[in-house]
């Protein structure tokens, strides 16, 4: 005899999926901000690339479903996702990091993220169609052994929320702002948040601090204020680094060229290095309760 | 969830599902004892949070890799499609 709405135990046979999956990844970390546009993406990608040099064995998942983007910042922008025996297969990017995101699905690029369903009330499907498909891609996805998966979250604290329920075990957070005062409003509700959720920080990263004269290399503030460090004090968490911007920066991520092998000695390249470190450490430490 | 007959207590068996127009979905139920049937009716928006939350009717199919996101997605790359897909490739949970 069929049951019609065996909802609970088709939940839990998903999550179960999800946990299967995710069982040969060591650790899974979000990187996440309150606010759209601080170069979220641009510190996941480079920060992947940082964390492979180092030694590590890296996914990303692109988990903004809405405005994916990393897979063209890792020069696999190009490629599809393959579907063999059941599984589906990641493309590579520099270093074999794998990478999965929605963009590898479409079409072409300029392909907007829109569903099949009724238009009337989407909204009230279609928050749970972008958490299935974070949930789709975590479990059916064919990681292999990693030391590491990036989960880069989209701007608001939703899917914070969804990824916590999806991946328990979530090691930790690097939260993304940048020197402006609206910044850092926006990102402080999203560590209250984070905090609320018990999801430990792992720090605090300033992007698109200054912008450094490629004449004289004189520091140039890009943003009238906005001070981090007091942030990350405010709430006890460690404040990581700043990462100036670079014209070359955007420029490699417009091309899928590894900025940090082609400009390795630039003060950016070594802000993600430092990240890496700081997310290295964190992880051979785990957090005193409370932090 | 499941339906109980309001004669025998029984729970009632899921017959079937079908979408009639304009995505309404009528899922049809039946006493296994005294053969009495109800159709549930649901409106496009329920019919459409339902299946965006993964949940199938009438209990598990054969899991296909990313089969929601593929079979939801607009503008999917044709070779992705879940029309392509081999039956054989579906396949169990594993470790």
């Amino acid at each position: 005899m069929g049951i019609a709405f065996d909802v609970v135990s088709q939940v839990s046979e998903q999550r179960e999926r999800v946990r299967a999956s995710l069982s040969r990844i060591k650790h899974k970390v979000a990187i996440m901000s309150g606010k759209g546009g601080v170069g979220k993406s641009v510190v996941t990608a480079n920060l992947a690339l940082a964390l492979a040099h180092k030694g590590f064995s890296v996914g990303i998942l692109d988990a903004d479903v809405d405005g994916p983007s990393i897979p063209r910042m890792l020069g696999v922008g190009g490629q599809r996702l393959d579907i063999e025996a059941g599984r589906v297969i990641p493309p590579a990017a520099t270093f074999n990091i794998k990478v999965a995101s929605v963009a590898l699905l479409l079409s072409d690029e300029e392909t907007a993220v829109t569903w099949e369903g009724p238009n009337q009330s989407a909204f009230a499907w279609r928050g749970a169609m972008e958490m299935s498909t974070i949930r789709e891609f975590l479990a059916d996805v064919q990681w292999g052994d990693r030391d590491l998966l990036l989960i880069d979250l989209p701007p608001g604290t939703a899917q914070l929320h969804n990824l916590v329920e999806l991946v328990p075990e979530l090691a930790g957070a690097i939260v993304v702002t940048i020197p402006s005062q609206v910044a850092k409003a926006t990102v402080k509700r999203s560590i209250d948040f984070a905090g609320k959720l018990g999801v430990p920080l792992i720090g605090l990263v300033k992007n698109m601090d200054g912008f450094l004269c490629p004449q004289c290399a004189t520091p140039i503030d890009l943003f009238p204020s906005g001070d981090a460090r007091e942030i990350a004090a405010d709430y006890g968490l460690p404040f990581v680094t700043s990462v100036p911007f670079d014209p070359s920066l955007a420029s490699c991520s417009d091309r899928g060229s590894p900025y940090l092998l082609l400009f390795g000695d630039s003060p950016a390249a070594e802000a993600f290095r430092s990240i890496a470190g700081r997310i290295a450490d964190f992880l051979e430490q785990p957090p005193s309760p409370g932090f | 969830m499941k339906y109980e007959c309001g004669s025998c207590k029984d729970p009632m068996a899921f017959q079937g599902a079908e979408e009639a127009t304009g995505g309404v979905l009528r899922i049809a139920f039946r006493c296994p004892n005294c053969g009495l049937q109800i159709f549930l009716i649901a409106n496009p928006q329920e019919a459409q949070l339902v299946k965006s939350m993964g949940i199938t009717l009438g209990g598990r199919e054969g899991h296909r890799p990313l089969g929601l996101v593929r079979s939801t997605l607009k503008g999917i790359r044709e070779e992705l499609s879940p029309s392509r897909d081999d039956p054989a490739g579906e396949d169990e949970l594993e470790e």
